[in-house]
Parts: C-alpha cells; structure tokens; sequence
C-alpha cells in the first residue's frame, strides 16, 4: 500500500513538473537581458509581430494618461532612450506567471512583474516604476511576448 | 610663325569668350539651408546640377543660412530660383505652397501621391503663378508638436501656454489663436532657441530639425513629442518660368518626384532617434483628427490655402483612405 502511495506521488510529481517545463520563464530571462545589454535585435526577438503596448502615465496631480504603442513604436521608444541616456540602471523583480489558457498547440501565460529604471539624460535624471503585465504565447514551440501593459510612475 | 602665335591668340580668345559666355547663361539657384553649403540637401542639389546639365541646361547653386534673405534676393532677380520651404513658397505659387497646410495630408503615401500627380504635365499650368513656377518639391517631414511638459496632454491643456509661431505663415498664428495658445513670432532662426531656452512651451517642427537644432533640449526628460502629423512639411524649388523651358520645367519636376524615396530615409532616420514620441492618449486622438480637420476648413475660409489646391488634396486623401468619414460628404475639400 504504502509502496503503491509512492509511486502515485512519483508519477503526480514528475506530471507536474513536465506541465511546467515549458514555462515563460527563459523567455523573460532573455527580455530582461535585451534590456541590459540595450540590443535591439535581441528586443525584436522575443517580441511577437503583433505584440501591442498600452502604457499607463501617472502624473503626480494629473489624471492618468493611457497611450497605445505599436511594436515599432515600443521598440523606437527603446533605441532612442540608449541612444540619448548616458547612464541606464533598473532592476526586475521576480516575475510571476500564471498560466491563462492552453489548447492543441497553444499556450498562453501572463506573466507580472515590477522594474525600477533609471536613466541619466540632458544633465538630469529620469526614473520610473514599472507595473508590468506580460502577455507570453507559444504557438507550435515558439515562444512571444504578445502583449504589454505597463502602469509608469515617473520622477 | 607669326601667323600660329596669331592664331594661337585668336583661340585662347574665342576660349575665354565661350567660357564667359557659359557662365552668364547659367542660372543661379539659390538654396536655403540652415546649416549651410553641406549635408543632404546641398548634396541633392549638386546632384540636381548635373542633371540639370546633362539636360542642357547649367547651372550654378548659390547657399543662403537665412530664408528671408533667399527670397528678397529671389524677388530682387538675383536668384533665378530660389530652393526654400513650401510655406514660403506659399507667397509666390500659392497652388504648390498650400501642400504644407495644416491638416492637410497625414501620411508620407498620400504626400507622395500628391506629389506624383503634380509632376502630372496636366497640372502644369496650375504650377504657374505670374513670373513664377514650381518645379520640384521634396519632403522634409512631417510637422510635429513638440512640448516642454507631459502634463500638457490635451488641446484644452495648451490654452494659456506659449507657442512659436512663424511669421511668414499667418495659418500658424491664426491656429494659435484658435486653440488658445499665445503665439511668441519667430522664424527659422530663432525658434529652436526659444524652445530650448524655455521662452516658449510649445513649438512644430520636422524631426530633421532634432539634433541640429538640439530640440532634445527643449524636449528635457519632462517633455514629449507629439506623434501626430500636423503638417506635411516640403522644399520646393521655385523658378523664374522665363529662363528655363517647359521642357525643363516638366523634366525638373519629374526629377524631384523620383527623389522622394531618398529624402525619405533621411526623414525616416530622423524620426527613429525622436525621444519621447508618443500617439496623443487613446482617449483623445479621435479629438486631435477632428481638430486638424476643423483648423484646415477654417485656414480655407480665412482664404490662407489655395482651394484648387485644397480640392486635390481631398482627392489624395480619399483616394489613400476611401473610408474617411469626409469622402461621403459632397464637400470639395
């Protein structure tokens, strides 16, 4: 009995585990490390063809202003700020992911997490929190960040 | 030999003759460009001069820092054509000059539409005002709202913020007006270091204006960039119609119209190193369309742009984007 408990529990185990092994989690490892080392290419890589951006401005006194950005535009955003800042610091947080949906070849996974920027631009300083939500997809093996949504505070 | 150093003379005589004589029948082009006998456009301009040459037609470009400059020395005649930017174009072929109105045209396909059908032979008559005509336009980019704040983030949010306003295009300041903003008049000149100074909140300007003008200054970490064309913004190359041939006015044209690709990717470049350039926010673009089409119906009736003009464009637009509300409505602009 207690021999045939275990190997119920080795085989939910090992189940489990191989549901998760295809996780987004390298996926964000590699956005994160496009954003570190300021490469486009490697931006461009990770981001879907039809990945869309919503970016929500808060200002302190001002109603929130919410602005929609095409991958292009996102990714235009990206190269100017490495362009023009001098310095570029941020850090993430741990990033969690909850998986959304899962068809014949299809998985979708919403992954959140929390980055601190800080850029040094025109002798000053800009600096912002981050509430990110990531919307990943994989479809037939391939893994994109689809969607975008960022809550921006800035100083 | 006494007749070959004769006739030796006699040939460097009729040499220096025909040299003089090339050089008073080239014609002078003059050339605005703010930064001067360098960079993109002067090199399109030599260009053009060979062109032209091999056309049978020399000529000789002459640089000019200052557009004001240009074209009194255009109008005084010692310019044969004058290389400036569309809204001062305006004053001497309204009919070409009214491509840069506000409101306009909203994408570089329907600029190049445009564009195609005025190098079209059965426009040219319409190119031709009293001793002038157009004879090529190029684009310089759109026209985009640059702003010292974010928090300025609405029309209703620039009321009451100062604006630069160019003196020789009473549409800028007959706009500033409308929307509230005061205008500050400046020009070419002096715009760009109103805005980075901080003199005025509010400025339009192409994006190959950037980095010469240093608009990133201005702009700062607080500002943004409006992505929202507010202006097709041109050069055009206006000449003195009775010095060149029809010939060489319909070859110019067509010319110019076969560059647009290449003055393209200098716009293209330029706009992909603008910091800050946003969409307005979802929430009021539908507004900032409406606010540029309204501006251009009253620009229209204050009798600023050329209605024959304003009448193609509408064809252009709608022939670019059948689905706009306005291609139903009977109007002729």
């Amino acid at each position: 009995m207690r021999r045939t408990m275990r190997w119920w529990i080795l085989v939910l185990c090992s189940l489990s585990v191989s549901v998760y092994a295809d996780g987004p989690e390298p996926l964000i490892e590699q956005y994160e490390n496009a954003l570190r080392q300021q490469s486009s290419a490697k931006l461009e890589a990770v981001l879907s063809e039809k990945l869309s951006v919503e970016v929500t401005l808060l200002m302190a006194d001002e109603d929130p202003v919410t602005v929609s950005l095409s991958r292009d535009e996102f990714l235009q955003q990206q190269r100017a700020l490495w362009l023009f800042s001098t310095e570029h610091a941020f850090d993430f947080s741990r990033p969690v992911v909850k998986r959304v949906n899962q068809e014949s070849g299809r998985q979708r996974w919403e992954v959140t997490l929390e980055q601190q920027e800080r850029y040094a631009l025109f002798r000053s300083t800009l600096k912002r929190d981050n509430q990110i939500t990531l919307i990943v997809e994989q479809h037939d093996d391939v893994q994109r960040i689809s969607a975008m949504n960022v809550v921006t505070r800035e100083w | 030999m006494i007749i070959i150093k004769r006739l030796a003379s006699l040939l460097a005589i009729a040499v220096m003759l025909c040299a003089v004589t090339s050089r008073a029948s080239a014609n002078t082009l003059c050339v605005f460009s703010l930064i001067g006998a360098q960079g993109e456009l002067w090199e399109q301009m030599q260009d053009y001069r060979i062109a032209a040459a091999s056309w049978g037609t020399p000529i000789t470009l002459r640089v000019f820092t200052d557009e004001r400059v240009a074209a009194e020395d255009f109008k005084a005649g010692f310019c044969d054509g004058l290389m400036m930017t569309g809204i001062r174009a305006r004053q001497f072929v309204p009919f070409s000059g009214s491509v840069d109105a506000i409101g306009g045209l909203d994408s570089y396909v329907a600029l190049q539409a445009l564009i195609e059908l005025l190098a079209h032979p059965k426009l040219a008559a319409s190119l031709r005002h009293g001793a002038y005509e157009t004879a090529g336009i190029l684009p310089l980019g759109a026209a985009y709202l640059f702003i010292n704040d974010r928090t300025i983030n609405s029309v209703e949010k620039m009321a009451g913020h100062t604006m630069a306003v160019f003196d020789n295009d009473r549409a800028q300041s007959l706009m500033a007006e409308r929307i509230g903003v005061r205008p500050e008049l400046s020009d070419i000149s002096n715009f760009s270091s109103k805005f980075n100074n901080g003199v005025v909140d509010v400025i339009a300007a192409p994006a190959v204006a950037y980095r010469p003008l240093e608009l990133y200054r201005g702009v700062g970490v607080k500002g943004m960039v409006v992505k929202m064309a507010t202006v097709q913004l041109t050069l055009q190359l206006v000449l003195r119609h009775e010095r060149f041939s029809d010939e060489f006015m319909a070859r110019s044209r067509r010319y110019f119209a076969d560059q647009f690709e290449q003055a393209m990717e200098v716009v293209r470049a330029a706009e992909d190193e603008l910091l800050f350039f946003y969409p307005p926010p979802d929430k009021d673009q539908e507004r900032y369309v409406e606010m540029m089409n309204d501006a251009r119906l009253f620009l229209i009736d204050a009798g600023v742009y050329d209605t024959e003009m304003m009448t193609w464009m509408k064809k252009v637009r709608c022939k670019v984007d059948p689905v706009r509300a306005e291609c139903g409505n009977g109007s002729p602009w």
